[in-house]
């Protein structure tokens, strides 16, 4: 068999053990020697039974029988043959150690070696059952071909098996290996690639824990939003954003959390470092904090009550809120008033802007007429007369109205100023009751809402109708502060004057006891609400001698005034009509002598009011039946209109120099127009109804062409002025005149008027001007002479 | 600012003028607070002038957004409809001109 050749050159024990695996191949490996064709090689020698049995011997020795020795070699040098020295001529080409562990030594391989090795009979039940599971899991084979499964356990072979093989007739069936038991569990762990699985880290088992939070509560809140409602909320953001950093009450709450935070801190700080703290101050502190807590949570509790106050008025069915709604309203129910009652006084408005009297167009005699508008009634006034009416210079349809009384023999104590507007008849914009009847009022010309009001026991007062930030509820009433400085009678006439250099306003009055006062606004006020300050700026004082006392003590007489007049252009200059039926032309800038003094009428002087363009002229009426047109530089009139029964009021027209309107006791309503007519009023109409009714003011409208005319029975009415009652000057191309023109145009008509009846000698020479004239200059030289 | 019973006073003039048929304030929601209509009559009002005031204010503010709605009038066959909106509330008249 070609296998034994090399087993016999292997010889001994080692060529056995090699044939064993052989055989193993051969009993297992699912074919046998039989059905083998072994090849042979041609050339291989045959050999007899004999030959073949018979044992070559051979010989492992460590020699190699190659290599030469006692190798000598030719030295010339010497000259002889010298023996080469021995080398080894070995080539390790690899190098293994071997797993194998003699029997003898498989204690101490123990011992060395680390691991442990599964004991033999382990092993074996191992294998047992390996080999059932592979029976159970395949149809079970036949038992002959049972070899192949034991043989696929591989080098585990058992004993039993073993004896198999045994029983099969093989030539190394008597070998026992002793070394083989080593061999099937030398299934050595690598030392250095080898994990354990103890060695990985702990793989924590997966758990899953949900749990869910209280639901934050919701709300239904709906609107909508547009482009301007985002630019709205922008616009009150910024308007609110300066308040906002004016209060401090939110800084304040965080600065006391923020205080207590830093307590605790300091609190603990101590404790690590191990300081003792006195227990009195710990209890302090917890106190401290205890009180912090409670009020903390008094605080919250009055917050939440305000809350839930606010949520009870948002409840719209609450009165309380529906009050508080309706007051928030008010402003618009005023505009809401207006429009009803455009619609109730819709032909009143539709005669106000729009009718005009055609029949003035038929009217040779330039006569015109005038038509009742709206008539102002206010209930709690009737009973009382209207003292005083003034327009707002700058809002055309707004006037004030002062209600008092005439009658001083049966005087009614209280009074009131209403303010009206055209667009309202029915109701005053504002009011004000005053405890005292109000004798005169005034409109400041710039700022309308500063109304001057004169009363019957001296007092003045000043109202602001505009509601300031501060004090929004009402409107402001200043009064004169000091008892001393007040007229010590019933004052007749309030006009503003002229802004001072700080450019407050201030107002003078004229009462019947002859004094003119200035009156400021006085801050000194001992309340600090400020008041008014008066300044005396004359007494009238009747150009007569002294009068002796029964005493022998004398007295100057005062003339009693009753109305005052300030000269549009030059505003120191001012007139003083008196009850005696002078007029005095005087200054604010000096008190103890007048300009002029005229003899103007026998009784006392009812109105006085300078021309609204030529500025030396003005007019005055009284009840004495007259209406005087003065030149001031002459103490005559230029003109005097005979009436024949008592003027109350006479005012000049605003768009024109020659137009002056009239009230008599009777009732009657006079308009003159100079340039059409010197002798006859135009238009003379009756308006008011009752006889006993009497007209006491009248005043033009600044802006349309109104009249508006207050009786004693607290009524007013407006009346519209037909087109010739207002014919405007025209140019050269039939346009109204505008500006500078017009104003020229309307003095040049005056001074037409005046030359016609001036006496020219007066101009030059006028008498009452001459004589306290030299007098002043004789005065004069003296205290320069004396100096 | 006038105070309670001067509104209620000033509600009641109103009242008083001729023609005046009733007078509904509605708050921003479009509920009638006080009205002197029948009641179905007034929320009617109320809803319908609400829309109207929100399309008309719309209107106004789409075309420029510094101006604003102040009042509106409404001209009909039988009645004039004012209506005054405030910050919070509005007002609505209904008056019948042809009477005066």
């Amino acid at each position: 068999m070609p296998p034994k050749g090399p087993k016999g050159a292997g010889g001994g024990g080692g060529g056995k053990r090699r044939g064993k695996g052989r055989r193993d191949d051969d009993e297992y490996g699912g074919y046998t020697r039989k059905e083998q064709q072994l090849s042979k090689p041609p050339d291989q020698e045959k050999l007899t039974e004999t030959q073949l049995k018979q044992d070559v011997q051979r010989y492992l020795v460590t020699l190699d029988p190659t290599v030469i020795r006692d190798r000598v070699r030719w030295d010339f040098n010497e000259r002889a043959y010298l023996i080469v020295p021995y080398q080894d001529e070995t080539i390790t080409l690899f190098h293994m150690d071997s797993k194998l562990v003699h029997k003898d030594h498989a204690e101490e391989f123990k011992k060395t070696y680390p691991y442990p090795m599964v004991p033999r009979k382990q092993a074996k039940q191992l294998d047992k059952q390996m080999q059932e599971a592979f029976k159970k899991s395949e149809p079970p084979p036949p038992p002959a071909p049972a070899a192949p499964t034991a043989e696929a356990s591989g080098e585990a072979e058992t004993e039993g098996e073993e004896k198999k093989a045994d029983a099969k007739p093989e030539e190394e069936e008597e070998e026992k290996e002793e070394t083989k038991e080593v061999t099937r569990q030398t299934k050595f762990l690598n030392q250095f690639d080898y994990s354990d699985r103890s060695t990985q880290t702990y793989n924590n088992p997966l758990r899953e824990h949900a749990c869910q939070t209280q639901p934050p509560p919701r709300s239904n809140y709906k609107d909508y939003c547009n482009a301007w409602i985002i630019y709205d909320a922008y616009e009150n953001d910024v308007e609110n954003r300066p308040k906002q950093g004016k209060q401090h009450g939110g800084g304040a709450e965080l600065g006391a959390i923020g205080e207590e935070l830093g307590e605790q801190v300091a609190g603990a700080a101590p404790g690590e470092d191990g300081a003792p703290q006195t227990p009195e101050k710990e209890k302090e502190k917890k106190e401290k904090k205890e009180t912090v807590r409670k009020e903390r949570d008094k605080e919250g509790k009055i917050v939440e009550k305000e809350r839930v106050k606010m949520r009870k008025a948002s409840v719209l069915e609450g009165q309380a809120a529906q009050e508080a709604a309706l007051n928030k309203s008010a402003e618009g129910l005023k505009i809401l008033e207006r429009l009803v009652m455009q619609n109730v006084h819709h032909e009143v408005l539709f005669d106000f802007k729009y009718y005009e009297d055609a029949s003035d167009e038929f009217r040779e005699t330039g006569e015109g007429t005038i038509l009742p508008l709206w008539k102002f009634a206010y209930d709690r006034a009737k009973r009382l007369h209207v003292t005083g009416i003034s327009w707002s210079q700058s809002e055309p349809d707004m006037f004030a109205v002062s209600y008092g009384s005439f009658s001083f023999t049966h005087p009614i104590t209280d009074g009131m100023v209403l303010v009206w507007s055209l667009r309202n008849p029915a109701f005053p914009e504002q009011i004000w009751v005053s405890p005292r009847g109000c004798m005169c009022v005034a409109v400041h010309p710039e700022a309308n809402c500063l109304v001057a009001v004169g009363m019957y026991d001296g007092n003045v007062a000043m109202i602001q109708l505009k509601p300031d930030e501060d004090n929004a509820t009402s409107s402001v009433v200043l009064k004169n502060v000091h008892v001393i400085q007040k007229h010590r009678s019933p004052i007749w006439s309030v006009k503003w004057g002229e802004d001072d250099m700080d450019g407050d306003p201030n107002f003078y009055s004229c009462g019947l006891d002859g004094r003119i006062i200035h009156w400021t606004i006085d801050t000194s006020d001992s309340n600090g609400v400020g008041g008014l300050g008066g300044t005396e700026i004359c007494i009238l004082h009747l150009p007569v001698a002294p009068v002796t006392g029964p005493d022998g003590t004398s007295y100057k007489l005062f003339g009693c005034a009753r109305v005052l007049a300030f000269h549009p252009k030059e505003k120191t200059t001012f007139l003083v009509g008196t009850a005696e039926g002078n007029i005095f032309r005087c200054s604010s800038l000096y008190g103890s002598r007048f300009q002029q003094i005229y003899n103007a009428h026998f009784l006392p002087v009812a109105a006085l009011e300078w021309n609204y363009y030529h500025k030396d002229v003005f007019i005055s009426c009284s009840e004495d039946w007259t209406i005087k047109i003065w030149d001031k530089k002459d103490p005559e009139p230029m003109y005097v209109f005979e009436i024949g029964v008592a003027i109350l009021d006479c005012c000049w027209a605003p768009y024109s120099s020659t137009v002056f309107a009239a009230v008599t006791e009777e009732g009657k309503t006079l308009v003159y127009d100079l340039n059409v007519n010197k002798e006859k009023p135009i238009c003379c109409q009756q308006i008011v109804t009752k006889k006993k009714v009497k007209p006491h003011r009248i005043q033009f409208n600044p802006y349309y062409p109104i009249l508006c005319v207050g009786d004693d029975r607290g009524q007013l009415t407006t009346l519209k002025l037909s087109p010739n009652l207002r014919i405007l000057p025209k140019d050269s191309r039939g346009a109204p005149m505008e500006g500078d023109p017009k104003v020229n145009f309307e003095i040049g008509k005056m001074t037409k008027l005046l030359s016609l009846v001036r006496d020219p000698e007066s101009i030059t020479n006028p008498k009452s001007l001459a004589r306290p004239d030299e007098k002043q200059v004789k005065i004069v030289l003296s205290a320069m002479g004396k100096k | 600012m006038l105070q309670s019973n001067e509104v209620e006073e000033a509600i009641k003039r109103i009242l008083s003028h001729k023609g005046v048929v009733g007078l509904v304030v509605i708050n921003h929601e479009g509920i009638p607070i006080k009205s002197t209509m029948e009641n179905a009559l007034s929320v009617q009002y109320a809803a319908q002038v609400t829309q109207l005031l929100d399309k008309s204010r719309s209107m106004i503010k789409e075309l420029d957004s510094n101006n604003d709605l102040t009042f509106i009038r409404l001209r009909t066959k039988k009645h004039e409809v004012l209506v005054c909106p405030e910050k919070d509330y509005a007002m609505i008249v209904i008056q019948n001109p042809t009477e005066s």
